[in-house]
């Protein structure tokens, strides 16, 4: 009995054995592929993203991108430092029956720099210049600015505020007036706007002041108030460490150094430093970065105004040299502002969404739709065997669908560039450097009309990116037996 | 007659073996030929794009930025590589 049992066991032994073994290893080696594959895209994603970033820092700086509403030949200044996030959202390696179902996000970012526009300053309201960093997503172009214009009233009472404004420091901060500020010769001394800067901690910097220098400091602008990095009254920075801190504020009064030298010695800054807005070969411009309207962060005062920009990109009273309303890029009031965020941020939206709104960027969050109604974006298709009038044997497995893939972006400002109200902007010399990738302008971006769409939110500011991305697959062989032998069952008629 | 009958029942067929490893392997080779195909080409290709990257950036082009077909733009095309084939079913 035993031969028998034995001879039994070992039929199709090693087919068996090569099946199991050769399983084992396709899947392995299949693994192994689809991990590869995974780094390919990532490779190829960042060679990518860091060569579009340097295109589009050479192609911007040279003037090739947008013609006059783009800057001419001389190009603009928009992508001297251009950043660049690509984000594709590709069909991993995958061997199901209608192909690779599930995708993977592959995303890069890089910098590049093209100096040709290095230098290139920034006029009143030449929004082609303002800096800007280019989001790639599944194809789609979103051009977002990093920075605005502004124009900031700086006088003591909003009705001597020239017309048109942006913002009336006053309003953003009740102290921002110092009533001591300019000695005109006669009474009463001049007011002027508290404006500041900040100063870092190296040996080339001559205005630093703390203890080693002997505490006093110059221009009645005193350590305690350098040292108040809030600006609450109160020092932060305890004297010991004083020496050895990175950075401190010092006082910027709203006053113009160049009509102060104009008056010959008629006008006397008595707190802080001036602005000194214009500059020689011998002198440079002073204090032309300012934080104007106190967000602790500084902004650029403009000082050219070829075009005539209303009103002027500066107002300055001729008589007390005090500046009465300024021009600024300020990078807080972009499409995107950065500044000021961190990750906690982000969990802090998460732990509760209804009351906290999300830190700009491109979030998180992302969604795939696949629509399956009648008319709409899947098909997957196993064709029949027969047609009229000839005879086919088919076999047909067909993808034919369309997938949606929702990514959102959180904008900080409605600058007004992507929708007007609920129009979409098309303005040419707004979009010089793309299209407008937004479809739809609207409160409700998840209505059937909607929901298919790159929409931008115009309540919550939120661009809520789809990319429509087509994916078919599939095989289908076709075997013509319209001339095979057949028998023709006909149904005998009753 | 039933004992002859169970005899050849039991007993194994003339090269079975030979027969089922032939035919079994001949599958697994084929199968194995266009992974180990397209493993080969994961690995070349993978090295190939970085080198065609540091080509590109290091070819010597018209020194006019306005060029642009023949200038320092070409250097930095993101578009600079073109996938190699993968042979991995015939094409050696």
């Amino acid at each position: 009995m035993m031969p028998k049992i034995k001879r039994t066991l070992t039929k199709a032994q090693t087919a068996t054995e090569l099946a199991v073994f050769g399983t084992i290893l396709i899947f392995v080696i299949g693994i192994i592929v689809q991990q590869a594959m995974s780094f390919h895209h990532l490779q190829n994603q960042n060679l990518r993203t860091l060569r579009l970033a340097m295109t589009l820092s050479y192609r911007h700086s040279s003037g090739f991108v947008g013609g006059a509403a783009g800057g001419g030949p001389a190009g603009n200044a928009s992508r001297n430092f251009a950043s660049v996030l690509l984000l594709e959202d590709r069909l991993s390696a995958d061997a199901g029956k209608y192909g690779a179902l599930s995708r993977a996000q592959a995303i890069g970012n890089a910098a590049g720099t093209h100096s040709r526009n290095y230098f290139l300053p920034t006029n009143a309201n030449e929004t082609w210049n303002l800096p800007r960093t280019d989001f790639f997503i599944n194809g789609k172009h979103f051009p977002f600015t990093t920075a605005g214009f502004k124009t900031v009233c700086l006088t003591g009472a909003k009705s001597d505020c020239p017309t048109p404004y942006d913002v009336w420091l006053g309003d953003l901060d009740p102290n921002f007036w110092e009533a001591n500020c300019v000695d005109d010769g006669s009474p009463p001394i001049e007011g002027c706007a508290r404006l500041y800067t900040f100063i870092s901690n190296n040996s080339k910097e001559a205005r630093w002041c703390s203890p080693r220098n002997g505490g006093s400091c110059p221009n009645s602008w005193s350590l305690s108030e350098r040292f108040d990095l809030d600006r609450d009254g109160s020092t932060d920075v305890p004297g010991g460490i004083q020496d050895d801190f990175a950075w401190q504020w010092i006082l910027v009064s709203a006053f113009d150094i160049d009509t102060q030298t104009a008056s010959n010695g008629g006008l006397t800054l008595l707190i802080g430093e001036g602005i000194l807005l214009t500059g020689s070969e011998d002198v440079d411009p002073q204090n032309l970065s300012v934080d104007v309207d106190k967000d602790f962060y500084e902004e650029s005062i403009v000082r050219n105004d070829p075009t005539g920009a209303i009103p002027d990109v500066y107002i300055i009273d001729p008589d007390t040299g005090v500046i009465r309303s300024v021009m600024v890029i300020d990078s807080n009031e972009g499409d995107l502002d950065m500044g000021g965020y961190d990750t906690n941020d982000y969990q802090v939206y998460l732990a509760n969404p209804q009351n906290n709104p999300p830190p700009p960027g491109l979030m998180k969050d992302v969604a795939m739709f696949t629509r399956v109604s009648t008319g709409t974006y899947l098909e997957i298709r196993e064709r029949g065997l027969y047609t009229t009038g000839q005879q086919f044997v088919r076999s047909v497995q067909r993808k034919d669908h369309v997938d949606v893939v929702q990514r959102m972006i959180k904008l900080s400002n409605d600058t007004g560039r992507f929708c007007n109200g609920t129009s979409r902007v098309t303005d040419p010399n707004i979009w010089w450097d793309a299209s407008n990738p937004v479809e739809v302008c609207a409160s409700e971006c998840f209505s059937p009309a909607n929901i298919s769409r790159t929409c931008f939110d115009i309540d919550d500011l939120i661009i809520f990116v789809r990319s429509r991305v087509q994916d078919t697959f599939g095989h289908q062989w076709v075997t013509d037996t319209t001339s095979d032998d057949y028998i023709n069952f006909v149904v005998p008629s009753p | 007659m039933a004992l002859k009958h169970t005899k050849v029942r039991t007993q194994p067929k003339k090269a079975q073996i030979i027969l089922e490893f032939l035919f079994s392997m001949i599958i697994v080779f084929v199968m194995m030929f266009g992974l180990f195909m397209i493993f080969r080409w994961v690995g070349y290709e993978f090295g190939w794009r970085r080198v065609e990257h540091d080509q590109r950036m290091l070819n010597s082009v018209v020194e006019d930025y306005r060029a642009l077909d023949q200038g320092p733009i070409e250097q930095i095309d993101p578009y600079f590589h073109k996938p190699a084939k993968m042979n991995a079913a015939w094409g050696l």
